[in-house]
C-alpha cells in the first residue's frame, strides 16, 4: 500500500464514520456503532475496518495515512454527563450572579420545542459553576478600555486562596469589559500562576474570557470561557490517550480536529469549545465540495443519521448562516459557529404514544442510540424506532445491512411496534410502522422548509443534499414536506460528516469586538477615522499568521477573510457582512461597505425593511484565516456499458400505506447504477453502508461523479 | 483479543484462576454478604486471594443469588436461598450488593488492566429459575430484559470477559429443560451486547450434560471454560476436545489435585491443537475451610508437570512448616 490517504472521522450518536481517499481519487467507507463507554474503542475498531476495507494491516494504512480529521463528541458528552472538574470563577465584584441570572430566556435554551413551551416544567440548568465558587475582585474597566477601578493584587490573592481552599481544579477569569482591555485578566493569570506554579501539585488551568472570546456580552463571554474550561481537561486526556493508542499503531502526524467554526486544526491547537457539534458542520462542507462538482449552489444539506436530523444550508455556493448565539448544550456562548440546525428525529427515534396529547402518535426526541439501539438490533432494546419501521415495512433488507455486518431481527421490530403502537391505537402493525414512516418524514420535511423558508428563500429552488445513514431511506419522504423536486444522494452519504471532516481546510476565525459608528445619520457623515478600522483588522490578521506559523505554515500560505457584524443603530440583532478588501483603502470605502451591508439586510429581511436613519454601526471584526490548499474534486466514474436499462433486478415486498398495500418494488445494487442509467420509482437501491429508497413519483439517474439525482416527475 | 485475557490463556500452563469470594470473605474477617456491600474491599481482597494463590486471574460474581437480588428475587443469604419474585417488575431493583459488585470490577479492571478480571453471571435459564422460579419459554421471554441490563452494567465495568454459568443450579433443582431456541435468542441477544462493549462472552461450564453441550454446539461461544464435574469422574480430555470443539478458546480445567501422568496427559493431548484457542486452567473453588496452604502448594507442581521441568522443592512451593498457626489462612498471610 503506497497511497497517502486523507482520513475522515465522525462520532455520531449512533454510529462512528469513517471516510478515506487516497491521491487517486479512490474510496472506502466504513460505519461501526459508537462505543459511548469510550470513543477511541469505536474509532481504533473503525480504523482497522477502514483498513481491511483498503486493502491492507490497521499499521500499514496508519503509516500511510498524510491527515486524520476528527469530530469529536467528548467535550459535548462530558457537558451532557456533568463530568467536569470543580471550577472557580474570578470576576468583576458587583458580577457574580451574571452566570446565574443568565439573560432573557437562557433558562429555555437548548431545550427542544416541546420542552421550551413546557413553562410549568422548565427548570434552570445545574451550573456548571457552584455559586460558592464564584468570587468577584475589585476592579473595573470602562467600554472604551480605561482603567476606572485598578486592580489589588492582595484582593486577588484572597479571593484565589478562597477557591484553593475550596477544591477548585482550574479557573477562569471574565471581568466586566475584558475584551476592550484584557489587562486586568491578565494580570490575575500571572498572580495565579506565581502563586501556583506549574510544579506545584495545586497548579491548575487559567482561562481568560479574553483569549477565548473577545467579544461584547459579558454572560456568553463568560459562558464561552466557562464552557472551554469544564470541556478542557476532559478532551485534553481523551485526545491524548487516541493520539498515543494511534501512534502505537503507526500514525506518525499530528491528529487534526474539526471545528464547528468550519475549519480544522492540530489538536494541540484547538480550543475544546470549538470542537461542540463540530460533525454535522463537516457534513455541510462537503456539501459545499459536492455542489462544486454537480454546478448547484442553493443546497439544502441534510443528514439523517440515527439520533438526529441535521440542517444546513448552502447559498449561492457559499456556507453564510453564522448562528451568532450558539448554544452548547444548554448554555449560550458566542463562539462564530456554523449553524446546523439539529432536531431528534433519526433511524433511531423511538416511536411512543403521548396520552397528554389524545393517544397521538410522536417520534423522538429520545433515541434507542447505539445501544440498545433498535428493537430489530437484538440488543435488548425493546421500544419501537423509525429504523424498525422501515424494517417491517419492507425498505430495509434484514439480511443485508450495513453491507451484511448486522443481521436485523423483523421479528423483534414487529412486536416492539405491535406492543407500543399498534395496540395503543388499535391499528394493525404494518399500518402503524407506515405512519411511524410518514410522521417522521413530515416533521423533518416541515424543519426543512422552515429552515430555508425564515432565512428568505424560495425552498422549490433548493436542492436537498440527502446524507446520513438513513437519509437514503426517507429523502423521497421528507423532500415532498419541504417542497423540494430535486435531491442529491452521493455514494458516500451514509458516511457525508467523514467525508467532510476529510475536505476540511486549516482554517482559525479570530474575532474582537470593536463598536465603530459607520454611518451617522444625522450628520449624514461616514467614518473618517479609518486608521479605527484598520488597526483592528491588522492586529487580528497579526495574530492570526503567529498563529499558523507555529503550525509551520509561511505567511503566502494563508488567505483571509474579513466579515463584520453590523446594525442599524439601536437594532438588536448582527447581521454578518463580508469585506473582501480587508483594509478600508480610501475615504470612499465606508459607503461601500455601508451598501454592502445594506444590500445583505435586503436580502435578508426585503428592502422596505432597511432603515438607514438609524445609523449602521460596526460591532464586531471576525477575521477568518485558511491555509491555501487545492480544492477537492470528486472522482469520475465509467458510465454504464451497453444498455443502461438492462439487468433485471431482485424484487422484495413493500408495504406502502393502508390504500395501496404491498407492492413487488425492485432491488438494485448500487455498483450497478453507473452514470446514464435511469431508473423510476418505485425502487430500492441497496449499497454497502446504506439503502435509498426511490418513491413512486420519483426518477433515479446518477450523474458522472456517481451521485445519485432524484427528481421529482409527478406534478401538484 | 485484550492483552489481559491474552496474558490469561497464553502466559502460564495451567492458568489458575479461583473462585474464591467465601476465602476473600475470610480475609477480610467478615461474612460474604457483608464484603459484598463493601466495594474497596471486596476488590483489594479479591486482588489479595489472587496473589496468594499465585493465580492468573480475579473472578467475581461467583454467587448466582447476587443477580437474582439484582433482579428482584428475595435473597436469604444465611441460608443461600432465593425466593423467586411474587411481583413481577421490568425494572431493576439495582441492589447495594449489585452495586458493590460493579464498583468492585470497575476498580480491579481500571486500577490492574494487567490481571484478566472475570465476572460470572447465571446463564439465562438458571437466571430464569431463581427469579421467576421456571424456565419455559415464557419465563426466558420474561427474564431477558433483566438479563440483558445486567449485562450491559457487567459490561460498561470492562471485564476481561463475561462468563455465563452452565450447570446445575445450587438453589433450584433444574426442572424441565430450558428450550434451546428460545435459549439460543438470548444468547444471541446477549452476545451482541457483549460486543458492543469489546467483552468476550463465554460460558463457565461444570458438569457437561447433553443440552449444554448441544448448546455450546449451536452458539459457538467465544470463550468457553469447563471447571470439572460435580459427582464422578471427569470425562476424558477426547471427549471435552470433542464437546468443545465448536467455541473459539476453550479453557480445560485440569483439576488442582491431579497427580500422576494427568497433568502431563492432558498437556500432551492439547499440544497438537492451536494454541491460540486451547489451554489449560486449573480451576479452584475456594470456600471458607479450603486449606489455601496446601492449595498454594500445589499450584507450582502442576505448573512444573505442565512444563516437564522438575517439581519445586517444598521450600520453593511454600510449606505449612514455617508458622505454627492453627489457621492455614494466617499462615498463608505470612508467606
Amino acid at each position: 500500500m503506497h497511497s497517502e490517504w486523507q482520513v475522515g472521522v465522525d462520532v455520531g450518536g449512533t454510529f462512528t464514520d469513517l471516510f478515506a481517499t487516497d491521491a487517486d481519487g479512490r474510496c472506502v467507507v466504513t460505519k461501526t456503532p459508537t462505543t459511548h463507554y469510550d470513543l477511541s474503542v469505536g474509532f481504533m475498531r473503525g480504523v482497522k475496518q477502514l483498513a481491511r476495507e483498503a486493502g491492507g494491516n490497521p499499521r500499514k494504512f496508519l503509516s500511510s495515512v498524510r491527515s486524520l480529521r476528527y469530530s469529536t463528541t467528548v467535550g459535548t458528552n462530558a457537558l451532557i454527563e456533568h463530568s467536569g472538574p470543580k471550577l472557580g470563577l474570578i470576576t468583576t465584584a458587583g458580577f457574580e450572579d451574571t452566570i446565574f441570572i443568565g439573560r432573557s430566556r437562557s433558562w429555555a435554551d437548548g431545550l427542544g420545542w416541546s420542552e421550551g413551551r413546557d413553562l410549568a416544567r422548565i427548570r434552570k440548568p445545574t451550573p456548571l459553576i457552584n455559586r460558592d465558587m464564584v468570587v468577584g475582585i475589585n476592579e473595573r474597566i470602562d467600554c472604551a478600555g480605561r482603567v476606572v477601578a485598578p486592580l489589588d493584587p492582595d484582593n486577588v490573592r484572597d479571593k484565589l486562596q478562597w477557591l484553593v481552599d475550596r477544591g477548585a481544579q482550574g479557573f477562569v477569569v471574565a471581568l466586566l469589559w475584558s475584551f476592550a482591555n484584557p489587562r486586568h485578566e491578565r494580570e490575575i493569570r500571572r498572580i495565579i500562576e506565581s502563586e501556583y506554579p506549574e510544579d506545584y501539585l495545586g497548579s491548575s488551568a487559567v482561562i481568560l474570557s479574553s483569549d477565548v472570546s473577545p467579544k461584547s456580552g459579558e454572560y456568553a463571554r463568560t459562558m464561552t470561557a466557562t464552557v472551554n474550561a469544564y470541556i478542557h481537561g476532559l478532551m485534553s486526556d481523551e485526545i491524548a490517550k487516541l493520539g498515543n493508542e494511534l501512534r502505537e499503531q503507526g500514525f506518525a502526524r499530528p491528529l487534526t480536529l474539526v471545528h464547528n467554526t468550519g475549519g480544522s486544526k492540530k489538536a494541540s491547537r484547538t480550543r475544546a469549545i470549538l470542537t461542540h457539534n463540530a460533525g454535522p458542520v463537516a457534513g455541510l462542507y462537503g456539501a459545499a465540495t459536492l455542489g462544486r462538482a454537480t454546478g448547484d449552489a442553493d443546497i439544502v444539506f441534510t443528514d439523517m443519521g440515527g439520533t438526529s436530523f441535521d440542517i444546513g444550508l448552502i447559498e449561492e455556493g457559499v456556507i453564510r448562516s453564522h448562528d451568532f448565539i450558539p448554544v452548547v448544550d444548554r448554555w449560550r456562548t458566542n463562539i462564530p459557529a456554523i449553524e446546523v440546525k439539529s432536531i431528534g428525529a433519526g433511524g433511531g427515534s423511538i416511536a411512543w404514544i403521548n396520552p397528554l396529547l389524545g393517544n397521538a402518535l410522536e417520534i423522538g426526541p429520545q433515541s434507542a442510540g447505539s445501544m440498545p439501539g433498535p428493537a430489530c438490533y437484538d440488543q435488548g432494546g425493546e421500544k419501537p424506532t423509525v429504523t424498525d419501521a422501515d424494517v417491517v415495512l419492507g425498505i430495509y433488507n434484514a439480511d443485508n445491512y450495513l453491507g451484511g455486518q448486522m443481521r436485523l431481527d423483523v421479528e423483534l421490530a414487529r412486536r416492539a411496534i405491535e406492543r407500543h403502537v399498534a395496540h395503543p391505537l388499535g391499528i394493525d402493525v404494518m399500518e402503524a410502522a407506515w405512519r411511524i414512516r410518514r410522521l417522521v418524514n413530515a416533521r423533518m420535511g416541515h424543519e426543512v422548509f422552515n429552515e430555508v423558508a425564515l432565512k428568505g428563500h424560495d425552498p422549490r429552488q433548493f436542492v436537498i443534499l440527502a446524507c446520513g445513514g438513513a437519509g437514503g431511506a426517507h429523502a423521497c419522504g421528507f423532500a415532498e414536506y419541504a417542497g423540494a423536486r430535486r435531491i442529491l444522494m452521493p455514494p458516500q452519504a451514509s458516511v457525508f460528516g467523514a467525508f467532510g471532516a476529510s475536505t476540511m481546510p486549516i482554517r482559525e476565525i479570530w474575532e474582537q469586538s470593536r463598536a465603530l459608528q459607520l454611518f451617522d445619520w444625522a450628520h449624514h457623515r461616514y467614518l473618517e477615522d479609518l486608521e479605527s478600522f484598520n488597526a483592528v483588522v491588522r492586529e487580528l490578521r497579526a495574530r492570526a499568521l503567529q498563529d499558523l506559523r507555529l503550525e509551520d505554515y509561511a505567511d503566502e500560505q494563508i488567505q483571509f477573510q474579513l466579515e463584520l457584524e453590523m446594525r442599524y443603530g439601536s437594532q438588536y440583532k448582527l447581521t454578518r457582512v463580508e469585506w473582501r478588501d480587508l483594509l478600508l483603502g480610501s475615504a470612499e470605502a465606508p459607503k461601500a461597505l455601508c451598501d454592502e451591508f445594506t444590500r445583505r439586510y435586503a436580502q435578508i429581511y426585503s428592502p422596505e425593511a432597511t432603515f438607514a436613519s438609524g445609523g449602521i454601526n460596526i460591532e464586531s471584526f471576525c477575521l477568518t484565516a485558511t491555509v491555501k490548499a487545492a480544492p477537492p474534486s470528486m472522482r469520475r466514474m465509467e458510465g454504464a456499458a451497453g444498455d443502461p436499462a438492462a439487468g433485471a433486478p431482485a424484487t422484495r415486498p413493500v408495504y406502502y400505506g393502508p390504500g395501496v398495500g404491498y407492492r413487488d418494488t425492485p432491488v438494485w445494487a448500487w455498483e450497478s447504477l453507473r452514470p446514464g442509467r435511469q431508473i423510476e420509482g418505485p425502487a430500492i437501491i441497496e449499497s454497502p453502508n446504506t439503502t435509498y429508497f426511490v418513491e413512486p413519483g420519483w426518477r433515479w439517474s446518477t450523474d458522472p461523479h456517481g451521485i445519485g439525482i432524484l427528481e421529482c416527475t409527478h406534478h401538484d | 483479543m485484550s492483552a489481559s485475557l491474552d496474558s490469561f490463556v497464553h502466559s502460564r500452563r495451567p492458568a489458575v484462576w479461583a473462585l474464591a469470594e467465601r476465602c476473600a470473605a475470610r480475609l477480610a474477617g467478615m461474612p460474604l454478604p457483608q464484603l459484598m456491600l463493601d466495594a474497596n474491599r471486596w476488590a483489594s481482597e479479591a486482588l489479595a486471594v489472587g496473589r496468594l494463590l499465585d493465580g492468573d486471574a480475579v473472578v467475581f460474581g461467583g454467587c448466582d443469588a447476587l443477580a437474582a437480588e439484582a433482579a428482584g428475587a428475595a435473597v436469604d443469604w444465611s441460608a443461600q436461598r432465593c425466593t423467586p419474585v411474587t411481583a413481577w417488575s421490568a425494572e431493576l431493583a439495582v441492589s447495594a450488593r449489585w452495586r458493590s459488585l460493579l464498583a468492585a470490577v470497575a476498580r480491579v479492571a481500571a486500577q490492574r488492566p494487567a490481571v484478566a478480571t472475570f465476572v460470572l453471571l447465571p446463564g439465562p435459564a438458571r437466571f430464569s429459575r431463581l427469579v421467576l422460579g421456571r424456565a419455559d419459554e415464557q419465563a426466558l421471554q420474561a427474564a431477558k430484559p433483566l438479563l440483558t441490563r445486567l449485562l450491559e452494567q457487567v459490561c460498561d465495568t470492562r471485564p476481561t470477559a463475561v462468563l455465563l454459568r452452565k450447570g446445575p443450579s445450587l438453589e433450584v433443582a433444574a426442572s424441565a429443560s430450558a428450550p434451546p431456541d428460545a435459549l439460543l435468542r438470548i444468547l444471541s441477544t446477549l452476545r451482541n451486547i457483549a460486543r458492543h462493549f469489546d467483552v468476550p462472552l463465554g460460558f463457565a461450564v461444570s458438569d457437561l450434560v447433553p443440552q449444554t453441550r448441544a448448546l455450546i454446539a449451536q452458539s459457538r461461544p467465544e470463550l468457553a471454560l469447563w471447571l470439572g464435574e460435580s459427582a464422578g469422574p471427569p470425562p476424558a480430555i477426547e471427549e471435552l476436545i470433542e464437546a468443545f470443539a465448536a467455541a473459539e478458546i476453550v479453557g480445560l480445567a485440569l483439576d488442582v489435585e491431579a497427580d500422576g501422568d494427568m497433568p502431563a496427559q492432558w498437556h500432551g493431548a492439547l499440544a497438537s491443537l492451536d494454541e491460540d484457542r486451547w489451554f489449560i486452567n486449573a480451576h479452584v473453588e475456594v470456600n471458607e475451610a479450603a486449606d489455601l496452604v496446601r492449595i498454594r502448594a500445589r499450584v507450582p507442581k502442576l505448573r512444573a508437570a505442565a512444563t516437564g521441568a522438575p517439581a519445586p522443592t517444598a521450600a520453593a512451593g511454600g510449606s505449612t512448616a514455617h508458622t505454627a498457626s492453627a489457621d492455614p489462612l494466617v499462615a498463608v498471610r505470612r508467606l
